[in-house]
């Protein structure tokens, strides 16, 4: 940012402060505190942030999450890419498709987690009972509650593929008519052209999405799966909530708030260091 | 003939008619310069050609080959683009190996032959460059290095210097001419600029609303041009065209009888005369005139341009424009009266109503007799 236009960055810079940066640091400063909302704060210092490391619960929502993070984030990525690429075409057909696409980002997001929780009822669900041919109970099992939740936030892609498809149509033909003339296959296109023009979207996409998916848990944590079967799909912003609003511990969820937030910094940290790595193959 | 030979080639857009019925030979090795203004079609003709237009009708065979069957990455021809069509997050060497990497050729051998052609054109210290921080120059001749790793023997090339500034465009001309010559190319190469059609084609086509106007060596396209089309069309500034008054065997052009053998066969009212600036001379000039005139105005000065080589003048006689062109220091101002001169030989006549040439060995078509 050029120092000469700094001030028009100000109003941006005020809100971050304001909505992020200033209820992060209150979360910390109130991880440090026994908060009931009922008696006045009491100083624990770090003893809540040492209590995570025992807890069972904690433990268990945190190897939820890195798991929903490691496969949601590149199955949603992936199918975005592929539809955003399908649907960037100038074709009718490609223009029709967008609004079935589109469609569950732009329902209210209990609409959506109701509809899956019908879809995947155990005991009326039509997409539980065809699952269910061969097994038994597919939502009542965890690795199917847990494929049954990144099922709902993979679908969830409407706007990256919105944004997916409006970069792919700010590549210039001509590049495409290069690898036309020269005799190129549309897959030598792809990773020569489409995918390194489409680097700087992606990351930012990538970034946004390892925190994105761990917000989208909340509704079908709460909803659909109800964090079972024996808190399979607990995830750590509903853990942090349950905390908080379930038990009056407050200060024990910012502790899990706070612990989640160095955990999506690293996250970003680790992608960051992939995004420079990667470069256009030659 | 084993070059190019293009046969009633229509491209279409939609509904609108972009090429019409165009047809056009060039021998092998030859350079094809097709001058045009934006909406000449020149853009079409040349994706037609490469295969990224489909043609409504026609056909396109080049080496003896018909090429409208095979995908453009089959037809074994090279482009090269006004914008370069480079790709912005590749290095130079990256865009150099990019068709041989297409065509299945292994990294090492890639970056061999990208080297060696990146010596050749001067291109060596730009090899880690990223392309999107290239001048125009340097990313043009990137795509010129492309095209010689294509190794065609067709290549097509849209307006490729006209982005650039004048010294760097010449010079690029030149090393581009060098290439097509060394290489072998039959190039058909498109411009909006006349000056770089006139030289730089073996062959000239003009290039108007889908059709050529006239094909042919450029000297013979201006001096003779087939039509009132093509003589207004080429030329900076244009011929002058005015009517021919009187009758057959009395003609006067300006006022001036014309030699009684002029158009003597023509009705009259239907010719019209036109006359090339160069071929108007100012009485007393350091420029001299090749032959004595038969033909003399007295003519007011309106307008003096300052052309660097020349002084353009824009001339009265009778309330009728004329062009002409004189020494730089000749000192002429709007407003002076000179004294012209020419010759009735260097007069273009044509029909008034088909605007045809009156010159029965004209040909506009670009396919060969």
């Amino acid at each position: 940012m050029r120092a000469g236009g700094a001030h028009y960055a100000l109003p941006a810079l005020a809100g971050t402060l304001l909505q992020l940066l200033l209820p992060m640091l209150a979360t910390l400063a109130l991880a440090l505190f026994r908060f009931d909302s009922l008696s006045a704060p009491q100083w624990v210092g770090l003893e809540q942030l040492r209590a995570l490391a025992a807890d069972p619960l904690y433990r268990q929502a945190l190897h939820n999450s890195l798991l929903l993070v490691a496969l949601a984030v590149p199955l949603r990525l992936g199918l975005a890419l592929l539809l955003g690429l399908l649907l960037a075409r100038r074709e009718p057909l490609a223009q029709a498709a967008l609004a079935p696409v589109l469609l569950p980002v732009v329902l209210p997001g209990i609409v959506w987690a109701l509809a899956w929780l019908w879809l995947l009822s155990p005991s009326h669900g039509p997409l539980a009972t065809w699952l269910d041919r061969d097994t038994t109970a597919w939502l009542l099992s965890a690795p199917g509650a847990r494929l049954s939740v990144i099922l709902v936030l993979t679908l969830l892609v409407g706007e990256l593929v919105l944004i997916l498809r409006a970069a792919r149509r700010l590549i210039p033909q001509r590049h495409y008519e290069v690898c036309a003339l020269e005799g190129a296959s549309p897959f030598f296109a792809l990773r020569r052209v489409t995918l390194p023009a489409l680097r700087p979207v992606l990351g930012l996409l990538a970034l946004r999405d390892l925190a994105l998916c761990l917000q989208l848990s909340f509704l079908p944590a709460l909803i659909i799966t109800k964090t079972g079967p024996q808190f399979a799909t607990l995830y750590l912003p509903y853990y942090g909530w349950q905390n908080a609003f379930e038990y009056l511990r407050f200060g024990y969820a910012a502790a899990v708030n706070s612990a989640l937030v160095l955990l999506v910094l690293a996250g970003l940290a680790g992608q960051l260091w992939l995004l420079r790595r990667w470069q256009p193959p030659r | 003939m084993a070059g190019l030979q293009i046969r009633g080639l229509c491209v279409d857009y939609g509904t609108r008619r972009v090429i019409d019925g165009l047809d056009l030979d060039a021998q092998p090795g030859a350079f094809v310069a097709l001058l045009g203004e934006s909406g000449s079609g020149k853009s079409s003709l040349l994706r037609a050609i490469a295969g990224l237009q489909a043609p409504a009708a026609g056909s396109v065979h080049f080496g003896g080959r018909a090429l409208e069957p095979l995908p453009p990455g089959r037809r074994e021809i090279a482009m090269v683009f006004q914008d370069h069509a480079l790709l912005p997050q590749l290095d130079v060497i990256g865009n150099l190996t990019l068709g041989l990497r297409a065509r299945g050729v292994g990294a090492a051998e890639a970056t061999r032959q990208a080297t060696a052609a990146a010596q050749r054109l001067g291109l060596e210290p730009l090899l880690a460059r990223r392309a999107s921080t290239l001048s125009g120059g340097e990313a043009q001749r990137v795509a010129l290095g492309r095209a010689l790793l294509r190794q065609a023997k067709l290549v097509l090339m849209d307006e490729p210097l006209s982005a650039l500034d004048a010294p760097l465009r010449a010079r690029l001309r030149e090393e581009l001419l060098a290439l097509h010559r060394e290489q072998g190319w039959t190039t058909l190469y498109v411009t909006h600029d006349q000056a770089e059609a006139l030289a730089m084609g073996d062959q000239l086509g003009l290039l108007e609303g889908g059709r050529l106007l006239q094909y042919g060596p450029p000297a013979q396209v201006y001096s003779r041009p087939a039509s009132l089309a093509a003589a207004r069309f080429l030329g900076q500034p244009p011929m002058a065209i005015h009517p021919l008054e009187g009758e057959p065997g009395a003609w006067r052009w300006l006022g001036q009888p014309l030699p009684g053998t002029l158009a003597a066969d023509q009705p009259p009212g239907r010719v019209l005369a036109g006359l090339r600036p160069e071929a108007l001379h100012v009485q007393g000039s350091r420029w001299q005139p090749p032959r004595p005139p038969d033909l003399q105005w007295q003519a007011r000065v309106t307008g003096v341009e300052n052309a660097g080589e020349s002084l353009r003048l824009r001339l009265e006689v009778d309330g009728q424009r004329l062009d002409a062109r004189d020494a730089p220091e000749a000192g002429h101002a709007a407003g002076d009266t000179l004294q012209l001169g020419a010759h009735s030989a260097d007069l273009r006549l044509f029909d008034a109503d088909s605007g045809q040439a009156l010159e029965p060995d004209i040909t506009t078509s670009g396919a060969a007799a």
